[in-house]
């Protein structure tokens, strides 16, 4: 079930039936998005209507339901949004509208679909959200962008979008509660981002492929209240290929142009480090390292045009700066906006592991559930003591070489033989939250044991790189717990080889650190 | 203890290192009578294998007395004499169960490394790289072993030390590449490479019921053992062509199997050997697959190509158009040893093999130095070094076996 207009070419991907829910003003569009579905062969469900009200919502998932027999993935797709310069600018309706549409519609729907989805099934959250700094843009049917918020906005997009974006967390914040809780249920629910990639993640996720391994917490909904560099970054990163290209292939075209001695092979050279700035750029999620290499890059070609300037090419040598000092330019600003996002979209750590153990998911259960087994697999806990039903108390030394740390703990919620999750108590100066599951594998091969962990520490900062390096990061110790875990269960003992004789002459290398 | 360690490429040395302990419940110490130097270890040797560090005690082909036992072993005790298989294994885990000995989700504690390489870890194995383990290994005095209720395979009769001492790798390895290409009466076999594993291949060929095989290799030593002690018709590949002879020999259909028991360093004479060669040493690629391209160029329609040779990375330039459309089936794997302990002791026990034909040199595990050099370079006519922890500062009863 859709309501918007982008959603049905991405259902209509998958080969589903779609239903869509508009305000009866956008006719036209929703009749145009029927069309598509109809044309791949798939059948649409037009059903118009207000989705502030919670009677249309129940109606509308009623109706999907005994139009199609079921309903396999909601799309809570629909918002509003206004943009102002100021607070005081907004309209106490326009706040109310934007909450009911954007938020309450959501729990509205939601609720209602809920209990007519099965296990399996998918809620997905695809809010339009504002690109491009300040404005706020909508995607039309035909994929288009328009601005909403109108041409003339030029202010600071910081202050546009203040107030919005305090909406944009308190949704932001519901929607992760709110999918811890649904996946115990079977029920998949994410954030869809505009981005292609997160589509496909979207639809990897419906079909139940959900291999992970390890992500680091990138919390993607606050990325709008920072100057969104992308365009510029995959500009860059073609302008790189594009330039190292004809470097490569036309290397006397060039060196004409740029009024500099024909040293082919030189600049040939020059082409291969600006392709590999160029791919660099556009494949690494974390660009910035890469844009800083292009302005290396830059401040050599920079020289070489001045000193291989010829006597009777002045005018395309100053040409040949101009262009490059633009560029150089262009480069440095991007660098930085990439690196004032990547500090501030770095928000804890997140592991995600799992493995599969040759015991049965009671027994697992029951290992998990005893607290006190911990520090048997987990190296870096000094103790963990049961305080109460629910409570514990756990004592640490932190990844990251970050000291020690002690906290108590709760369990939030367990499900005998499937789940628990705990979480820190807060104002302890550390975050440790968690869930893991305990799924039967097929074929009575064992249980999967999926672990998810959040984790943050006032002293992650600083030694973060070191600890990188040694491997002790929270995905990795995630990772060498669970293994140490299911040796203790199928074995019950880890095998180690620490103690054993060897005819080193130093003191441990590193190799025997990272092997620890 | 002495042990011989590995301190870089073409350089092991024979060190005073600490007595092993007892480290986890299920360990035993062995006291070594007897250990051999491993073809396979020449990849170490040579530097070819990744992960290798200064001081690591090497040698997985190892047996001797039982000294000291764990607290939760169950099966042996101190005085017992063990073979002890080159790969560790749990016995619990999922491959266990299936008898996937060499697969062992349990026992390689730096799993992760192997799956940064390979994608997936097998078991941990003695003296063979912190990629897989980095478990000290049985050239010493000394030697800890984890496991030891599912491993170690007693040994009760007075078969000497040279006659059982093979099956903690060779002999099953030679076994399982014979047992993989489901051989059927009348069948032809190729085999590359007249190394120990080589031969046992040979021998275990003949065993299951092959009608003749095909030796390939360039030590007329090696190529005589194999005519002579395990009954092979040879080719020398620096005199001959081995796919011209190969399909001669066998009225152009190609042999029925083909069994690479050569490996990562394989040798071939022409521009095909100094490829690789340089590519290897240029790093581009890690392992030279010259004795496997021959073997699936030369296996019939439908063959089997059995690998027991050893490879560690990325091999070039395969045949795999050859392989495909041509329906050949590729068998490898690390031998899982365990498997075979039980039915290959009373095949000794019966004299139906005596896998002691292919001892060269014996020496003192002081010459440990010498005798990887020798084995390396194929110096004195050696094909297998075992060597005598025993014999270590006492007089050594030095000799040469006579071929």
């Amino acid at each position: 079930m859709a309501s918007g207009a982008r959603w049905p070419s991405h259902s209509r991907c998958e080969g589903a039936d779609v239903a869509l829910s508009y305000l009866p003003e956008e006719e036209p569009d929703a009749k145009e998005s029927a069309r598509w579905i109809e044309k791949a062969g798939r059948r649409p469900f037009a059903f118009p209507g207000d989705i502030r009200d919670e009677n249309y919502c129940r109606e509308l998932v009623e109706g999907t339901i005994s139009q199609f027999g079921k309903l396999d993935i909601l799309v809570n797709n629909a918002a509003y949004q206004a943009s102002h310069e100021n607070i005081e600018e907004w309209s106490s309706e326009e706040w109310d509208r934007t909450f009911r549409t954007n938020i309450y519609a959501m729990f509205y729907l939601s609720k209602a679909a809920l209990p007519r989805m099965k296990p399996g099934s998918t809620i997905v959250d695809g809010r339009q959200r504002s690109r491009g700094g300040g404005f706020v843009q909508e995607q039309n049917s035909s994929g288009r962008w328009t601005r909403l918020a109108g041409p003339g906005y030029r202010g600071h997009p910081s202050q546009a979008v203040g107030a919005r974006f305090r909406a944009q967390e308190v949704m932001g914040v519901e929607k992760r509660a709110m999918a811890d809780r649904l996946r115990g249920r079977g029920i998949h629910s994410t954030n869809f981002e505009k981005e292609s990639v997160m589509a496909t993640d979207t639809m990897t996720l419906h079909r139940g492929a959900s291999r992970t391994t390890r992500s680091l917490g990138r919390r993607e909904s606050e990325a709008p209240t920072r100057p969104d560099s992308s365009g510029l970054t995959r500009f860059l990163g073609w302008f790189s290929i594009g330039l190292g290209v004809s470097e490569i292939l036309a290397p006397g075209v060039i060196a004409r142009i740029a009024g500099t001695g024909k040293r082919k092979n030189v600049i040939r050279s020059y082409g291969v480090r600006e392709v590999a700035a160029g791919v660099g750029i556009l494949t690494n999620p974390r660009p910035t390292k890469w844009l800083w290499a292009r302005v290396a890059g830059d401040v050599v070609d920079l020289t070489s045009i001045v000193r291989g300037s010829r006597e009777n090419r002045r005018g395309a040598t100053a040409g040949a700066l101009a262009a490059v000092a633009g560029v150089t330019a262009l480069d440095i600003i991007c660098a930085q906006r990439c690196a004032t996002n990547e500090k501030a979209a770095w928000d804890g750590e997140r592991a995600e592991t799992n493995l599969l153990i040759n015991q049965t998911p009671e027994e697992c259960y029951q290992f998990w559930r005893n607290v006190e087994n911990f520090p048997r697999f987990v190296p870096e806990l000094r103790a963990v003591r049961k305080t109460g039903e629910k409570t514990s108390h756990w004592a640490s030394s932190l990844p990251h070489g970050a000291g020690e740390a002690e906290w108590d703990a709760e369990i939030v919620e367990d499900v005998p033989n499937q789940r628990i999750s705990w979480r820190s108590l807060p104002d302890q100066g550390i975050t440790i939250d968690g869930t893991v599951e305990f799924e039967p594998a097929p074929g009575g091969r064992g249980t999967i044991v999926r672990v998810q962990l959040s984790y943050d520490h006032a002293g992650r900062a600083v030694a973060s790189p070191i600890a990188k390096l040694l491997r002790k990061h929270p995905g990795q110790i995630t990772n060498k717990a669970l293994r140490r875990m299911k040796q203790l269960m199928e074995v019950g003992e880890i095998l180690t080889t620490e103690g054993q004789p060897t005819g080193r002459r130093g003191s441990t290398t590193w190799l025997d650190q990272i092997a620890r | 203890m002495r042990a011989n360690c590995w301190y870089g490429k073409r350089q092991v040395q024979v060190e005073t290192v600490p007595d092993p302990k007892i480290l986890n419940s299920h360990d035993v110490i062995v006291r070594v009578t007897s250990t051999a130097i491993c073809g396979s270890e020449l990849h170490l040797y040579n530097g070819y294998v990744p992960s290798m560090e200064q001081g690591d005690i090497m040698g997985h082909e190892f047996m001797g007395e039982v000294v000291e036992t764990g607290k939760n072993v169950r099966k042996l005790k101190v005085g017992d004499r063990v073979v002890v298989p080159f790969a560790i294994s749990c016995g619990k885990c999922f491959f266990c169960k299936q008898q996937l000995w060499s697969l062992c989700e349990n026992s390689n504690p730096n799993a992760w490394m192997a799956e940064k390489l390979w994608g997936h870890s097998p078991a941990g194995l003695f003296g063979y790289s912190h990629l897989l383990g980095g478990f000290a290994g049985g050239q010493a005095e000394y030697v800890r072993v984890p496991f030891a209720d599912i491993g170690p395979i007693k040994i009760e009769n007075g078969l000497s030390d040279e006659q059982v001492l093979f099956l903690s790798d060779i002999l099953p390895t030679g076994y399982m590449a014979a047992e993989a290409c489901n051989i059927q009466p009348g069948d032809t076999i190729a085999v590359w490479g007249c190394g120990p594993v080589g031969q046992f291949a040979i021998a275990s060929v003949f065993l299951l019921g092959a009608e003749r095989v095909i030796a390939i290799d360039r030590f007329s030593e090696r190529l005589r053992m194999a005519r002579e002690k395990a009954g092979a018709q040879t080719i020398n590949y620096e005199n001959a062509d081995v796919l011209e002879a190969l399909q001669e020999i066998t009225g152009g259909r190609g042999p029925d199997a083909c069994i690479d028991a050569a490996g990562m360093e394989a040798h071939a004479p022409g521009w095909m050997g100094a490829y690789d060669k340089v590519k290897q040493s240029m790093m581009l690629e890690t392992d030279r697959p010259i004795a496997l391209r021959q073997a699936i160029v030369a296996c019939r329609n439908g063959g089997i190509v059995s690998i027991p040779g050893v490879y560690g990375g990325f091999v070039d330039k395969m045949p795999f158009g050859s392989l495909m459309n041509r329906s050949i089936t590729i068998r490898t794997g690390q031998t899982h040893v365990h498997r075979y302990l039980r039915p290959l002791l009373e095949r000794i026990e019966k004299r139906e093999i005596d896998p002691s034909f292919v001892v060269t040199h014996r020496l003192s595990l002081e010459e440990a130095a010498d005798g990887f050099r020798m084995f390396n370079d194929k110096q004195d006519e050696c094909i297998k070094v075992v060597l005598k922890p025993e014999w270590n500062g006492a007089t050594k009863p030095r000799e040469l076996a006579v071929h």
